[in-house]
């Protein structure tokens, strides 16, 4: 199942008719001015495979 | 039909899907070769063993004899060292400078405090609580490689831990090697760092991402896939690895060098598809240690990468393919 991951997320608690919403915000480290990691080098991507596989990329 | 590998020669793309692999235990992992030519398995096998009892005799720190060991007799002095174990650190050092210090080679001492002091499989699995402090481990700044005149300086008392690079630059560094020498295609595994050199098997090489490791040959117990690298490697970074308990707290590999302790992030495993190996465990090691901001991270540098919550949840970013299996 694939998560979906924003970078900043908001919820709502409304409440019953004419009492005032109370919104909670909060934000995560947003790395949009994180420029680390722009050097290291990207390859051709993955694809998909019926093939069996030969070898099992894990930490072990 | 030809492609051009990863050090732009050119390659022919091997006309059997017959591959041919060896595999056993070294260097405290996993250890599998495969190539595309049966004729050379035992030639690439043995040209592996040797590089990797160099590797281990240059960069080990549970051997007293090692060149990494030897080293810390030179108290904070330069001391001239051999090329593999210069390489190594290069590639320490590459992973601390592009991740701003996430992965960092000096939390060796910080390794040793929390229990994994020897090599993993003698680790005791339990024991008693443990006296941590909480320190901002970063020292890799301290570390000078001067390349030309062969001569490292490592300050006095830092002790390196080059695990979390060393295997996936070795991986590179022999699977290119024994490509060349062989002329014929090259799989090589060091613990789940996978790099490929050489010719390419019809449909790239076909390999299993694991999320929840032990041994990797055990049967899955976490959601995995199968996909097909062309060149380049693959890394898989995991929480769920070499773990054991001190007290009543899990510990495992995987330090953040910030506080010293294990990193205790959104995700239990992230594999990386990069140019190389070496790239693709200093991002999936970085990864697991940056949390949440990861995904964006990666996707951002468009490295093909799979991350698992420590719920068991999957993500994919940067093109990597979709779950095909389960």
């Amino acid at each position: 199942m694939a998560l979906t991951l924003p970078s900043s997320t908001s919820a709502t608690n409304a409440g019953a008719a004419g009492v005032a919403s109370n919104t909670f915000t909060f934000t995560t480290n947003d790395d949009s001015g994180d420029d680390s990691g722009s050097q290291l080098q990207t390859g051709t991507a993955p694809t998909t495979t019926t093939v069996p596989p030969v070898a099992t990329s894990a930490a072990s | 039909m030809s492609a051009t590998s990863t050090l732009g020669r050119p390659t022919k793309t091997a006309t059997s899907a017959s591959l041919h692999s060896s595999a056993w235990n070294a260097i405290g992992t996993t250890v599998r070769i495969v190539v595309t030519d049966a004729t050379q398995l035992g030639s690439a096998r043995a040209m592996l063993v040797d590089d990797l009892a160099a590797l281990d005799a240059a960069c080990s720190r549970f051997r007293a004899d090692s060149e990494l060991m030897r080293l810390e007799a030179s108290a904070g002095k330069p001391t001239m060292v051999g090329p593999l174990l210069a390489g190594a650190i290069r590639a320490a050092l590459r992973g601390a400078q592009l991740t701003q210090g996430d992965v960092d080679p000096t939390v060796g001492r910080a390794m040793e405090a929390i229990g994994y002091d020897r090599d993993f499989a003698t680790v005791p699995a339990q024991g008693g609580a443990l006296r941590v402090t909480v320190r901002h481990v970063p020292q890799w700044r301290q570390i000078v490689l001067d390349e030309a005149a062969s001569l490292l300086t490592v300050p006095a008392g830092v002790r390196l831990d080059l695990g979390a690079t060393a295997k996936a630059w070795a991986a590179d560094r022999s699977a290119e090697r024994i490509a060349r020498a062989l002329a014929c295609g090259v799989l090589v595994s060091l613990g789940g760092d996978i790099a490929v050199a050489g010719d390419v098997p019809p449909g790239g090489w076909s390999i299993r991402v694991q999320d929840v490791a032990g041994d990797p040959s055990a049967p899955d117990d976490g959601p995995t896939s199968i996909i097909a690298i062309h060149h380049g490697g693959l890394a898989t970074s995991s929480t769920s690895a070499r773990r054991w308990q001190r007290g009543g707290d899990v510990m495992h590999h995987i330090l953040d060098p910030r506080t010293g302790r294990p990193a205790d992030g959104l995700w239990r495993t992230v594999s990386v598809a990069a140019g190389s190996a070496l790239d693709a465990n200093i991002a999936s090691t970085a990864a697991i240690i940056r949390g949440l901001r990861s995904a964006s991270w990666l996707a951002r540098l468009g490295l093909p990468a799979r991350l698992v919550t420590v719920d068991g949840n999957v993500t994919t970013v940067a093109g990597w393919p979709a779950e095909v299996s389960g």
